[in-house]
């Protein structure tokens, strides 16, 4: 077995703070203790974690501002953070941060072992095709479309080929929706409006947990974007750029994808 | 007493000015005469005027154009216009164009004038009074919807700032259960499993009102998409059927004919079917569920049945199934705990499809939870 993974717990709430330390070390994680933000940065000074757990609303340095000194004017912070959230603001959650994975509090302790245990050993949820049973499971796709319209269009062209689809429309909820429930790939417009689609696709290959999804980035066609297309589909992440004239384009893009 | 000046003549004959004090001299409320414009327009804008009579035929100023400056700068202000029978024309064309109130034709007769004065002051009256309520109304709804935007933004923070402390709980109660921290007998297990399974009922409480809340302000979207009821159906039971199994219940499905996709929010539509289904395998002790789709295309829905062999509802119970926190004397121990808030939570869900959702039920026999959902659109848009 590989040397004992570190854990920094920063949590004002030092009930639940010491709860999950007991969680940790029964399973032989090494964890140490911060009540703020601030605390946080100075055990970094002598700390070298292996994974982050960060609490959002904490008294002198909260998480959010945590997390922009951990990341020093790069886009990412130098180690993995898993955040805590009582659910409040998931918007500004996924807008500001880039993180490898949330949990919802309350939450069940085996849920928090698995996520923990994902993001350090980067393991991945996804590409589960057979269940117990053996028996062919349709494939999960989810469409993140803020017009209802065409996340109809789409929607019934892949339940129509026997895909399950999990549909999301704006950008906050389909990052919600994919890391609740995995999907085998995941259908983003590139034209959302709280989060653009792009950046979603980018926050959720951050996250452990769903950084096996296929992503299709998609815009219906159109003459003046072209050259904004090309810059965005040789971005990272994006297993995909489809620009449709014709929504049908996107069911063999799938297809093709989930071939090979 | 002095009366308070409400109606203004403008006429540039002195003769016609001249009678018509006199011929107010009666009246409850006084008159303002003048042969010029400027005075005119100096009385309507020092005393309270609710109406205006003016001649058509001046030479400073046509009446129908008079008229109309009064209406831009005194909206309110109930326009009556003196013609001769050759102005018939400007006249008509006044009323048509909302000018004017009403004409009164040269020569008059008093006693139509005078009544003509007092509808013309009653219709102001009227309007005044039914403008001061709506004003009213507006600013009482403002304020009922302030109220209600004070509450939502109440029940989420208390929601969020409940999870902290009972993320605590939960998980110390669990750390025991789970026996992280060493055996525990079997009694203290059950003591705790007591307290375990308050705290996952209060977590639900929560979530539930969040979701009520969120759904009830019109914040959640629905995410409408046309597709299979059955696959949705099959999903849930599937997720529920060894629940139902290890009570020995079965679940079967009578899926009817010919049942047409329908546009639904799946992931809102799966809640609903795991809230009755799970209803339903709650209050069963012996037989089973069945879960039954018809097609009523010719009334333009689908309706979804799910049918229990449970002990009934009480007739006078049925109508307050859907409130909020009403939960039924079941007879049963409710060993779950249910929150009180899921019927709620369905009808809303149902609701914003455009649909409908009620109980019927046989005491002794079963109750069958039924809801239809429309084929074409006609769901609630927020």
């Amino acid at each position: 077995m590989s040397q004992a993974k570190k854990i920094l717990l920063i949590d004002d709430d030092v009930n639940l703070q010491q709860l999950m330390k007991v969680i940790f070390k029964s399973k032989n994680y090494i964890v140490e203790t911060a009540n703020n933000g601030l605390e946080g940065l100075e055990k970094l000074e002598t700390v070298k974690p292996d994974l982050i757990v960060l609490d959002m609303n904490m008294p002198k340095m909260g998480g959010l501002e945590f997390y922009q000194k951990i990341c020093e004017g790069q886009e990412h912070p130098k180690y993995p953070v898993l955040v805590l959230t009582a659910r409040a603001n998931m918007e500004q959650l996924f807008k500001q941060l880039n993180i490898d994975g949330f949990m919802a509090k309350p939450f069940e302790i085996v849920d928090l072992l698995t996520e923990v245990e994902t993001i350090i050993e980067k393991k991945s949820n996804a590409g589960i095709k057979v269940d117990a049973r053996g028996a062919r499971v349709p494939h999960k796709i989810c469409v993140v479309e803020n017009n209802p319209e065409m996340l109809n269009k789409i929607g019934s062209i892949f339940l129509g080929s026997g895909y399950m689809v999990n549909p999301a429309q704006n950008g906050t909820e389909g990052i919600e929706r994919i890391a609740g429930a995995v999907p085998d790939v995941a259908l983003v417009s590139l034209g959302l409006e709280d989060i653009a689609g792009d950046m979603v696709i980018l926050k959720l290959k951050l996250m452990a947990k769903t950084q096996d999804v296929k992503y299709i980035l998609y815009t219906p066609k159109s003459a003046e974007r072209a050259a904004i297309a090309q810059k965005i589909s040789q971005k990272e992440g994006i297993e995909r750029f489809v620009e449709f004239s014709d929504p049908q384009e996107l069911l063999s893009a799938v297809k093709e994808m989930l071939k090979g | 007493m002095e009366k308070n000046i409400q109606v203004l003549f403008l006429d540039d004959e002195e003769s016609i000015i001249d009678g018509m004090q006199r011929l107010f001299m009666r009246e409850p409320y006084g008159v303002a005469t003048t042969t010029q414009l400027d005075k005119a327009r100096e009385i309507l804008a020092t005393e309270k005027i609710k109406v205006v009579v003016s001649d058509q035929r001046m030479s400073q100023i046509a009446g129908v154009k008079f008229l109309r400056e009064v209406k831009e700068k005194y909206p309110d202000i109930v326009r009556i216009l003196f013609t001769g029978y050759t102005d018939f024309t400007a006249a008509e064309e006044a009323i048509n164009l909302g000018e004017v109130y009403r004409f009164i034709s040269k020569p008059w007769k008093t006693s139509e004038l005078l009544m003509t004065i007092r509808q013309a002051i009653e219709h102001y009256d009227l309007i005044a009074k039914s403008k001061t309520h709506e004003q009213e109304m507006e600013i009482a709804n403002r304020k009922l919807k302030a109220m209600y935007e004070i509450q939502k933004e109440f029940t989420s923070t208390v929601s969020h700032e409940l999870r902290t402390p009972l993320a605590s709980i939960k998980t110390a109660i669990d750390i025991v259960v789970k026996r992280m921290v060493g055996e525990i007998n079997a009694e203290q297990e059950e003591v705790l499993g007591r307290a375990k399974s308050s705290v996952d009922r209060l977590k639900r409480l929560i979530d539930d009102i969040l979701d009520l809340t969120k759904i009830e302000s019109g914040k959640v979207q629905m995410n409408f998409m046309v597709n299979d009821l059955h696959r949705v159906i099959q999903d849930v039971i599937e997720s529920q059927k060894d629940l139902a199994q290890s009570r020995g219940l079965t679940i079967k499905v009578e899926y009817g004919e010919h049942v047409p996709h329908i546009p639904l929010d799946s992931d809102r539509m799966i809640q609903v079917l795991n809230n009755l289904i799970g209803n339903a395998i709650k209050f069963t002790k012996k037989g089973g569920i069945t879960v039954k789709t018809e097609d009523k295309s010719s009334e333009n829905h689908v309706i979804v049945s799910i049918i229990d062999t449970g002990k009934g509802i009480a007739p006078e119970d049925l109508s307050k199934l859907f409130q909020k926190f009403q939960q039924i004397e079941s007879g049963h121990e409710n060993e779950e705990g249910g929150t009180g808030l899921g019927l709620a939570i369905c009808k809303e869900i149902v609701t914003r499809h455009g649909g409908k959702i009620w109980a019927e039920s046989q005491p002794g026999v079963g109750t069958s939870f039924k809801f239809l959902l429309p084929i074409q659109e006609r769901r609630v848009t927020q």
